[in-house]
């Protein structure tokens, strides 16, 4: 998405702060991340990419909007733990929208504004190395390793699976005179 | 004199700096990772789903088609295992991978079908077959009389078994 050196706003929207421990761990000597041009700045209006965490509360929605649209285009969101890529324990709470997909819903409806590219970085929270490697797949360092699954019951599995229900309900039959007889207690 | 000292002593630690994304790192032993639905062994019993604390596991029965579905959105997870610790068959387990870092939100869910048993009595679907045989192997033979009623049904067949005796 972005080639170069990226600079990058982090922006809380009513997080734990656990997730902005982990945010400020990267900046630290062991997971040095400004060897990769990375640097936190001050500013959305310096900003190429916004380090997005917590489930976004309604009171700073609008704070949260003023934010995304100062950053300049081209702009990267990597929305960063649990509450910001899904709404987290909190995605069907009445105080909270849940969720940057929820949000650029309500932006593209409301605002009218075409939500940036977003790097999904789930976890709670996500390891530091977790956070990197979110980084690299949205400067296209890396490729990305996770995909969707779906599994469908093939039908000789159910066949099989016939079977082995109906032998098991046959042995039932042949000991079914070990049924214990209920005594009728007339009133 | 005082940033001489500063020099050496760093000279004596060395690089602390890890290689991360150019070189694969370690995670620690017990570390509670992406959780897998293994699909040969999971039920469809929904214990897993009872326990996760965000319901980032759903399970759901599609009636028209016949199946129940386990769904599992990652995005949502808190990792904290809960899953693992109540699966009967031990089909969920939490691996080491944490790379999970996606540009596309569709990519994190993972979605297990399994096929429906009917009622021998209604016709209706109501229970997934291998929960169906799991439940069979571990009742004694002589309790399996009515596992392929519906809850419904077998509400009425034990009334009357109840009322009636042992008439059929």
């Amino acid at each position: 998405m972005i080639k170069k050196s990226l600079w990058v706003f982090h922006l809380n929207s009513g997080s734990c702060n656990g997730c902005d421990i982990e945010v400020l761990n990267i900046f630290a000597p062991r997971n040095d991340v400004e060897r990769l041009g990375i640097k936190l700045v001050g500013s959305p209006r310096h900003a190429d990419a916004i380090a997005f965490t917590g489930p976004i509360t309604r009171e700073c929605f609008p704070k949260v909007v003023d934010a995304l649209t100062a950053v300049p285009d081209p702009k990267v969101v990597l929305a960063i733990g649990a509450c910001a890529c899904g709404g987290g324990i909190w995605y069907d709470t009445y105080s909270v929208i849940g969720g940057v997909k929820e949000l650029y819903k309500i932006l593209r409806e409301e605002y009218n504004i075409e939500p940036p590219a977003t790097v999904f970085i789930p976890g709670c929270p996500p390891k530091p190395e977790a956070i990197i490697y979110g980084v690299a797949v949205a400067r296209g360092m890396l490729e990305k390793k996770q995909r969707k699954q779906v599994y469908i019951e093939p039908e000789e599995s159910v066949a099989e699976e016939k079977a082995r229900l109906e032998s098991l309900l046959m042995e039932a039959e042949k000991t079914r005179h070990f049924i214990p007889k209920l005594e009728v207690r007339r009133v | 004199m005082g940033r001489l000292k500063l020099i050496s002593k760093a000279l004596s630690i060395g690089k602390v700096t890890e290689k991360y994304p150019f070189a694969p790192i370690e995670v620690p032993e017990d570390y509670r990772g992406k959780p897998v639905i293994n699909e040969e062994k999971c039920i469809g019993c929904g214990a897993c789903a009872n326990a996760c604390p965000p319901q980032a596991i759903q399970v759901y029965d599609d009636l028209e088609r016949g199946v129940r579905i386990v769904h599992l959105f990652l995005g949502r997870c808190i990792f904290c295992a809960r899953c693992q610790d109540v699966c009967p068959v031990e089909a969920i387990k939490l691996t080491k991978e944490f790379e999970l870092a996606t540009p596309n939100q569709d990519d994190l869910h993972q979605i297990v079908e399994l096929k429906l048993a009917r009622c021998s009595k209604c016709g209706k679907p109501f229970d997934t077959y291998r929960h169906l045989i799991h439940v069979a192997e571990n009742v004694p033979p002589w309790e399996r009389g009515s596992l392929l009623l519906c809850p419904e049904c077998r509400r009425e067949k034990t009334s009357e078994w109840r009322l009636w005796g042992c008439k059929r």
